[in-house]
């Protein structure tokens, strides 16, 4: 997986990505523009990216097209495109001024980061989308922080150090004390769609794996639902937690972990902080909804994945 | 279910070091730990007799990661044996025992060292935090921001809400464990403290809060295993281990089946049983795995000592304390006496072999005849119980 903090600065149209969710776009591009922001959110853009776009779970023939405009070299681009699809073989560098493709999941490599409509907008298309949701709607096309991704009421340049704060406070990170840059990798997929393994006997269990842990037969991944219920949790104070974790306390005194039984699978259980409210508003049997956040900091970056936050009463 | 026994397995020398904040580095607390092992030797079996060793541990802080077996056993005088770490997190030495055990009722092995070793307080606070943050599912429960009083407490609320558990009931368990570890001179923690200051004391992890979790101990622990064959060259009162029985689980709590009992207790009891013809419920003391309060109430429902919710209360009605129907970690517990990782299995077996031997001194428990040991692995990712017998 390329270190995306090469890259240059990258912005999110969420709008124009709601679009290309989940359609194949014949006999058009719809393309997205990639303007100027911190690298940071470079990572945050291509997390968003994949999610999104595993979602719409591109085909064998889709291809990531990659328009190369402006100050973005050719290798920049084809980074960007792999990240999104994971397949250089996939990724088409473009130039401007290239004919529109013909089909195919078109990605385009600038992507700009505004200020979204409502969450109707996104209605159907799952939470992942609101987590850049803002109440107001901008039409400003000037970057803006996606609301709600990192919640935290702490500057950017305490979070910048947070990514480097394993280094200092620990020293030499001990062998096994974390998940590597690989395992991480591998397990995106399933933290960002919350997915389930489900067997033909229709048991299911998180996270997926090959085989069924109930029956032992065969398993294959799709996604949960993203809406559940609290099953239990615990409030997390001082020392009570892992370090990378801290940073939480920091800011808020304790945070929330919790235990989620995604609607209509009983006994299937997924773990994740909670989000968005404070740890006592969370309790045993309270609705929640999944969310794309980030998670924590560790060697130099940032990582993604889904928390709960308590969901609006139906 | 294991072939029948080529040999009885006998624990004739048993024996640890202080355990607590101990500034000693690791090879010292062992020879501690070896020294009171031998001096409980009643007769002239030694470290040239020992033919394996098996010591427990997690990792020292990554001080001596690789080759510990032999690393500790230049603190013991055995030389050339085949010595090994066993590792299953806070089960290790449940399972070095086990190793022992096995390869002595088998046969193979005539006389055993069973060892159990931690050293973790040289480490920084944040260092702790880490190593104590990897035995649990570091990829899913660790990145939900969970260690092991995260992932208990949210055993306990879940208990709770199911069977009305108060942390009331909880702090019954810290009570008895810190009154019976007053009269533990090995003991970490040796004052008694009272349930409104288990109450009062800080959150760690909502419900335990400081007095509901065992601290950070340094200790080594060590037992000398016979085969019958040659149990009599040490002592004319050895304690029988009469049934080994082990299980795994899944690693991560909230994969089970419930979050409100450890299937792999049930399991290894079971098979223990299975082993020595008697159970949890025919024993005089059991030292269990409370490595929160909410850890020894869910034992006492697994190993069926009361019935499955009831865990709470029979834990705040008197049955467990020293003088009770049932005296549950009558040397204090991993609570009170302290949970050196690695070295718990052994030092629950060294309570057990000084109690059957009547040389408990003001915590010992009348008529001791038969006890249980029961080591559990995180959250129950393993678990290994022994039944033992005069």
């Amino acid at each position: 997986m390329m270190r995306l903090r090469y890259l240059p600065r990258l912005a999110l149209n969420v709008d124009r990505l709601s679009e290309a969710v989940g359609k194949r776009i014949p006999g058009g591009a719809d393309r997205l523009r990639v303007a100027d922001v911190d690298e940071d959110e470079a990572t945050l853009a291509v997390e968003a990216l994949r999610a999104l776009l595993a979602r719409a779970e591109p085909g064998p023939d889709d291809v990531a097209r990659v328009r190369v405009e402006g100050d973005m070299d050719e290798r920049q681009a084809s980074i960007v495109g792999q990240a999104v699809f994971g397949d250089a073989d996939r990724v088409v560098v473009e130039r401007p001024g290239a004919t529109a493709p013909e089909d195919g999941l078109v990605v385009g490599v600038r992507v700009r980061v505004v200020r979204a409509a409502s969450a109707d907008l996104f209605k159907g298309r799952g939470s992942f989308a609101e987590a850049f949701l803002p109440d107001s709607v901008d039409e400003d096309p000037e970057i803006h922080e996606p609301a709600g991704v990192h919640e935290l009421p702490v500057s950017t340049d305490r979070l910048d150090a947070l990514t480097r704060a394993d280094e200092t406070a620990l020293g030499a990170v001990p062998m096994g004390a974390h998940v590597p840059e690989v395992t991480w990798e591998a397990g995106c997929d399933a933290r960002y769609r919350l997915l389930v393994g489900a067997c033909a006997d229709g048991h299911t269990h998180f996270p997926p794996r090959r085989v069924c842990p109930t029956c032992g037969s065969e398993a294959e991944p799709r996604p949960a639902p993203r809406h559940g219920r609290v099953h239990t949790l615990a409030v997390i104070a001082e020392g009570g937690g892992p370090t990378e974790f801290d940073f939480l306390q920091e800011a808020w005194g304790s945070y929330a972990s919790l235990i989620v039984e995604p609607d209509g699978l009983a006994g299937t259980r997924i773990p994740g902080l909670g989000a968005d409210a404070a740890p006592e508003d969370f309790g045993i049997g309270g609705r929640v909804e999944a969310v794309f956040r980030r998670i924590y900091a560790t060697e130099g970056r940032w990582r993604y994945g889904t928390k709960f936050r308590p969901a609006p009463k139906a | 279910m294991l072939r029948p026994m080529s040999h009885r397995v006998a624990l004739v020398g048993a024996g640890l070091g202080r355990f607590g904040v101990r500034a000693e580095p690791p090879r010292d607390l062992f020879a501690e730990a070896w020294h009171s092992c031998l001096a409980s030797v009643d007769g002239d079996l030694g470290p040239q007799d020992v033919d394996e060793v098996f010591v427990g541990n997690l990792g020292v802080g990554g001080f001596q990661l690789g080759n510990l077996g032999p690393f500790v056993t230049e603190a013991t005088g055995i030389h050339g044996v085949p010595a090994q770490r066993v590792e299953n997190a806070c089960a290790s030495s449940g399972f070095a025992l086990r190793d022992a055990y096995l390869a002595i009722r088998s046969g193979a092995v005539d006389v055993a060292l069973v060892a159990g070793i931690e050293k973790m307080n040289d480490l920084s606070r944040a260092h702790q935090r880490y190593w104590l943050g990897v035995s649990g599912d570091t990829e899913w429960e660790r990145t939900a921001g969970l260690t092991f009083p995260g992932v208990y407490a949210q055993m306990a609320r879940r208990h709770m809400h199911e069977y009305g558990t108060t942390e009331e009931h909880l702090a019954h368990v810290a009570v008895k464990n810190h009154a019976n570890g007053a009269k533990n001179p090995k003991a970490q923690f040796q004052k008694e403290i009272t349930i409104a200051k288990v109450l009062g004391s800080a959150t760690v992890a909502d419900p335990l809060k400081l007095y509901d979790c065992c601290a950070t101990t340094d200790g080594a622990a060590c037992l000398l295993l016979a085969s019958d064959d040659v149990a009599g060259r040490a002592t004319d009162t050895p304690v029988w281990v009469a049934g080994s029985g082990a299980a795994s689980d899944r690693v991560a709590a909230y994969e089970r089946p419930s979050m409100t009992e450890i299937p792999a207790t049930k399991q290894a009891a079971r098979r223990a049983a299975d082993e020595a013809g008697f159970g949890a419920a025919d024993v005089d003391l059991l030292e269990v795995h409370d490595c929160f309060t909410i850890a020894e109430v869910l034992a006492l429902e697994d190993l069926g000592l009361c019935d499955k919710g009831g865990g709470g209360r029979y834990a705040a009605s008197g049955a467990t304390a020293l003088d009770g129907e049932r005296p549950v970690n009558a040397s204090g517990g991993l609570k009170a006496k302290g949970h050196p990782l690695g070295a718990t299995g052994a030092a629950q077996a060294v309570e057990v072999f000084l109690q059957l031997r009547g040389q408990a001194e003001t915590r010992q428990v009348d008529d001791a005849e038969r006890a249980l040991t029961h080591n559990v692995g995180g959250s129950g990712a393993s678990c290994a119980v022994h039944l033992f017998s005069r």
